[in-house]
């Protein structure tokens, strides 16, 4: 069911687990629906440093999730923002049918994870005000 | 790598003897059983011995098997041909929500052309709710189609007391006997069985074969068109390899039955019992002791069962997370959704059917790889104890 490349990821994942004192938590699905995605950002001077994640799912979405966590490591917020799901298909190669919403819901979870960074940061500003 | 097969509800190998009988039919007795002359006549006599082996092991007659192409052509015949069959006398067929799709999919066909059908539920083990079944009968009902003994949980239904009921109100009954032939003794006369579904490639015998029982003076209509064979019930060249080696595997299954259940059932409580002892927050699914003998159903928290089942497989084990069939679905298993679990608990669960085969050695490294690998998903899930709460 699943191609060569997703299987060696699968293997050998690179960014799985969690960051203690992150810059933002991204947190996406239902357990009850489907799939369910944690995302830890550690963020320093607008530079993704860290980027790791939490899954319960199928092997596409720790897939896909793995390879988003990569992607977007020392790239700027914005930068990680535009993460498009063709550029996780490049790396993971054609999904089964059934599992193309892994792609989307990996772009959702790091855009949730930014949208938590940005509050706290805007929290931070208000506090120093 | 080692290689453990863990996957009999949804296929076991072609065991030697079955082979061994197979063969000589591809290039020796190769006639076709339609034809007048010697080469058909030989196929023939085949064929009948095959069916007589197959009869037998359900104490019914020959001429009341008639084979299909496997299981789910005579799950699909017996409900659409015993429906039409029926049409006269009326339109309600009932059945359960634990049945395979090849029944439920042909029950869903029926209600496209104006029958009306009922899903018995079932309680937390999968057993049919007799007083839902009662409830449930009526005048108006033709047919009671309950399969014998489930593939994804393994629970043996109460086959003779549902027969019972629907011949009170004059229903025919068919069950899908798929996984409980070669598995447990059924006795279609003594049970009061109508019509009764079998498949060779879950008892060792190959695939693309299977038959449908009807009780000699039962009304069944054709679903296939295009031929006399089966005494014009079925249209198509028979498969008379197939059948010689479904007329083996049956005749072997019933010979060898009790010592392979008592192998089998020793192999699933020894399993059963170290993963309860080894792994936390799992739940045994179908726990009374009417199951079949080489299949255990389990569901582990806080994981996907499908990334469970390929971390297996990269072990070299060989498992599933529901059927065969259903391979593709990403709703949750109907069957542990009528059983009462939770679709997350659903997600997470694993079905391991044990052959005739398995060792203990090989259970043993099953058990190693299963902890190594449960432990590893858990490390990458967001899900805990308290996030369930």
């Amino acid at each position: 069911m699943y191609n060569e490349k997703i299987i060696s990821i699968f293997q050998h994942l690179k960014n799985s687990g969690e960051i203690r004192s992150c810059s933002g938590i991204g947190k996406v699905g239902d357990a009850a629906q489907g799939d369910v995605i944690k995302v830890f950002l550690k963020i320093e001077d607008n530079i993704i440093e860290q980027a790791k994640a939490k899954v319960f799912g199928s092997v596409a979405t720790i897939v896909c999730v793995d390879v988003a966590m990569g992607l977007i490591k020392g790239k700027s917020v914005e930068q990680a923002l535009e993460l498009s799901a063709q550029d996780i298909t490049e790396i993971v190669g054609t999904l089964p049918a059934s599992k193309k919403q892994s792609v989307m819901l990996a772009q959702e979870a790091v855009e949730d994870a930014i949208r938590d960074y940005r509050k706290r940061q805007l929290r931070a500003t208000i506090k120093a005000d | 790598m080692k290689k453990v097969y863990l996957d009999n509800a949804a296929t076991t190998y072609v065991s030697n003897e079955v082979l061994t009988e197979m063969l000589p039919v591809f290039n020796h007795v190769y006639g076709n059983s339609s034809s007048l002359h010697s080469f058909g006549r030989e196929s023939v006599a085949l064929l009948d011995r095959a069916r007589d082996r197959i009869a037998k092991a359900i104490n019914a007659g020959g001429s009341e098997i008639y084979f299909t192409s496997g299981g789910t052509e005579a799950n699909n015949w017996a409900i659409i041909g015993l429906a039409l069959a029926n049409r006269a006398k009326g339109n309600h067929i009932i059945t359960s929500k634990i049945e395979h799709k090849s029944v439920l999919d042909a029950c869903k066909y029926l209600e496209t052309i104006g029958f009306r059908v009922t899903y018995l539920p079932v309680d937390a083990n999968g057993f049919v709710s007799i007083v839902d079944l009662i409830h449930n009968l009526n005048d108006d009902t033709i047919l009671v189609s309950i399969m014998a003994a489930n593939n994804e949980i393994g629970i043996i239904q109460n086959l003779q007391t549902i027969a019972k009921i629907a011949h009170e109100k004059n229903a025919v009954f068919h069950t899908d006997a798929t996984q409980a032939v070669g598995a447990i003794s059924i006795d279609v006369k003594s049970i009061g069985i109508d019509a009764l579904t079998m498949s060779a490639h879950k008892l060792y015998g190959p695939k693309g074969i299977g038959a449908l029982y009807v009780r000699k003076g039962v009304k069944i209509n054709n679903i296939i068109y295009g031929g006399n064979q089966e005494k014009g019930k079925r249209a198509g060249t028979v498969n008379v390899a197939g059948a010689v080696g479904f007329g083996k595997a049956v005749e072997i299954a019933a010979r060898d039955m009790s010592v392979n259940n008592k192998k089998l059932k020793t192999m699933r409580e020894y399993f059963t019992n170290n993963i309860v002892k080894l792994i936390p927050d799992i739940k045994v699914n179908c726990t009374t002791v009417q199951k079949l003998p080489g299949l255990v159903n389990i569901s582990f928290d806080y994981i996907d069962g499908e990334a469970l089942m390929t971390l297996l497989d990269l072990d070299g084990i060989a498992v599933s997370t529901g059927s065969a069939c259903s391979v593709g679905d990403i709703e949750p298993s109907h069957v542990l959704s009528a059983i009462g679990l939770t679709p997350e608990q659903s997600k997470g669960s694993i079905r391991f059917a044990f052959g005739k085969s398995t060792t203990k050695e090989e259970v043993d490294y099953v058990i190693t790889c299963l902890e190594k690998n449960v432990s590893k998903l858990r490390e990458m899930s967001p899900l805990t104890k308290k996030s369930k709460k």
